[in-house]
């Protein structure tokens, strides 16, 4: 896909789990690991300025877009 | 009267009455299909009577299957989840199962039996149109379940 999700390498960088991290954004750890992997087919943006909110990041350090 | 509302998917709903009247319909009918064919009837009987016996049988048979796919239909039906795969492959399978029965109907009373006694014009048309009507409700559940698959996957 050419959407690329950063989630883990944000979380690295924070020092953060991922569960710390469901916990916050309110969201199960099943999916933040679907969205995590790469599988998800959308992220709303609700969970995306969650994410940002608890990463103190922007959606850029998150998605990443490569061509294929 | 206003409070009771009529589900139609999921349990306790027309859907799960309908899989278990079809249940009771079917067992009588395997009852009594057991009981023509373990003791047939001894008397003996004109041609005619007895190839529409026999004919009755062998259209039974495909019946019944077809009546134990759209059991497994109903089954689905009965689930909260109604848009996965077993759903489209069952109606699949009953759209095949309904373009095959005249021809069922036709191989067995032209090759078996009398040439005249294929009556089942009106019912071929039914079960084209039953089969036409299954496709497409496959193509709405098969569109369905692409949907569905996405909306779980937005997170």
């Amino acid at each position: 896909m050419a959407i690329i999700v950063n989630l883990d390498v944000m979380l690295a960088k924070r020092k953060m789990k991922s569960i710390e991290l469901a916990e916050i954004i309110n969201i199960t750890p099943a999916n933040l690991s679907v969205l995590k992997s790469g599988k998800a087919k959308a992220v709303r943006f609700s969970t995306l300025e969650a994410i940002c909110e608890a990463l103190d990041c922007q959606p850029s350090d998150i998605l990443e877009y490569v061509k294929d | 009267m206003k409070n009771i509302k009529f589900r139609l998917i999921g349990k306790n709903s027309i859907s799960s009455l309908l899989f278990w009247l079809l249940i009771i319909y079917l067992t009588s009918i395997i009852i009594i299909l057991s009981k023509m064919l373990i003791a047939p009837v001894k008397v003996h009987l004109p041609y005619d009577i007895w190839a529409t016996f026999k004919l009755n049988i062998l259209y039974a048979l495909p019946q019944l299957l077809l009546f134990l796919v759209l059991l497994l239909i109903l089954f689905v039906f009965k689930s909260t989840n109604i848009f996965s795969k077993k759903m489209i492959s069952h109606l699949n399978f009953f759209a095949v199962f309904c373009f095959l029965m005249p021809f069922i109907k036709f191989l067995g009373s032209y090759i078996f039996f009398n040439k005249d006694m294929f009556d089942g014009e009106y019912n071929t048309a039914l079960y084209i149109f039953l089969g036409v009507l299954s496709i497409f409700s496959a193509s709405i559940f098969k569109n369905g379940f692409k949907i569905q698959q996405e909306n779980d996957l937005t997170i």
